[in-house]
């Protein structure tokens, strides 16, 4: 077994959407997502936000196509003849500039959005290649031994090119670390469309440090692949921490009953309790097979534990039948 | 004459001009389609390249 290593991890800084992250160079339109200041494909320093650029492209535009009216109004003006077309020239160059001035204004936001399309849609190309350098480059710092940055820049890159490849490699780098609970870490990008016993483990480890991470996308992972996680070595113990994760909310028992009627009985103490008092929480509903497996567990092992007295004996529980009434 | 002639090409410049506005405002995509475009022109790409 690989020795684990304490790391620290910068926290990731989350944007609204993923293309926010995205840097452009002004020289060959590459993209990036590693905010380095120099182009990793022509080594120049002139990256910029995609956005940034978006803006400046299309406050650019903007100007030229001012400074085309104007032109036009200034040339009215001085080739006129007379005093008449002098006026006509000026009044009517003056209000066609306003007007001009107005829409762009009132369409600044749906230009912007045009422009920033219209920058991603021509650049396909240079997108792709781009976070392949980035990638590369990750790679290139994990061959280098700083594992933490290597991972920092996967999962920078994670976030936008969403293949199981990527989700892997980040998952094998955080099964080297001590994970803690003060680490910025996440699950459900990292969730990979087939079984992974790599992540499975990973998860394991989550549902001690961070059971907070562990939400539908994850529960619906693993009782998909439960077959494949009790061969493993550690998997039942790794869906009792599953297990013990679904009780932090109702929710979730009542979402997932089956794991709970499965694991249930291994659960630690404390988190038999928790359970015990969610299902107190609402006494009057049906808890089903849950409700038959707890009442169970309840009076073999903790019918006299001071700790449970407060439950009152889980009476309610008696009546419990296997056809839920919700 | 002429100023008449300007006039009427800036007149024609501002009204093409309003009318691009118009249409790519109609046509421009939403924050989060054009999310979506990116991530998946990534996947695609990544997927044509294995």
């Amino acid at each position: 077994m690989n020795k684990k290593i304490p790391v620290q991890i910068s926290p990731y800084i989350r944007t609204q959407y993923s293309y926010e992250k995205l840097k452009i160079c002004r020289s060959c339109g590459n993209f990036t997502v590693l905010g380095d200041e120099e182009c990793g494909a022509c080594g120049k320093s002139a990256l910029v936000p995609a956005q940034e650029r978006a803006a400046y492209l299309t406050g650019r535009s903007a100007w030229l196509e001012r400074l085309l009216a104007l032109v036009l109004w200034g040339a009215g003006i001085g080739l006129g003849t007379n005093d008449m077309e002098w006026a006509v020239a000026g009044a009517a160059g003056l209000i066609l500039m306003v007007l001009l001035i107005v829409m762009q204004n009132k369409f600044a936001e749906t230009r912007y959005r045009h422009q920033l399309a219209r920058l991603f849609k021509r650049g396909e190309e240079q997108l792709v290649e781009g976070l392949g350098i980035d990638h590369d480059e990750a790679i290139e710092v994990f061959k280098e031994g700083d594992k933490p940055l290597a991972y920092e820049m996967l999962r920078e890159v994670g976030m936008l090119v969403r293949t199981d490849q990527l989700r892997m490699e980040q998952i094998l780098l955080l099964q080297s670390f001590i994970l803690r609970k003060d680490m910025d870490l996440m699950l459900e990008p990292l969730l990979t469309h087939r079984f992974s016993a790599d992540l499975v483990e990973y998860i394991g480890e989550l549902a001690k440090v961070r059971k907070d991470l562990i939400k539908e996308k994850a529960f619906r992972y693993v009782l998909v692949h439960e077959l494949q996680i009790l061969r493993m070595e550690q998997g039942e113990q790794i869906l009792t921490r599953v297990a013990g994760a679904a009780v932090r909310m109702k929710r979730y028992v009542i979402m997932y009953p089956h794991l709970l009627v499965r694991y249930a009985g291994k659960l630690p103490k404390d988190r038999f309790l928790r359970l015990c008092m969610i299902l107190k929480s609402e006494p009057a509903r049906n808890w089903g097979e849950v409700g038959i497996e707890v009442y169970a567990i309840f009076n073999a092992r903790y019918k006299h534990d001071p700790e449970f007295q407060s439950l009152g004996g889980m009476t309610f529980l008696a009546g419990s039948t296997r056809y839920s009434r919700h | 004459m002429i100023t008449y002639v300007c006039l009427g090409l800036l007149f024609l410049f501002v009204a093409s001009r309003a009318a691009a506005y118009y249409f790519r405002s109609r046509r421009a995509l939403s924050p989060e389609k054009l999310d979506q475009h990116v991530l998946t022109v990534l996947q695609t790409r990544e997927r044509e390249n294995k």
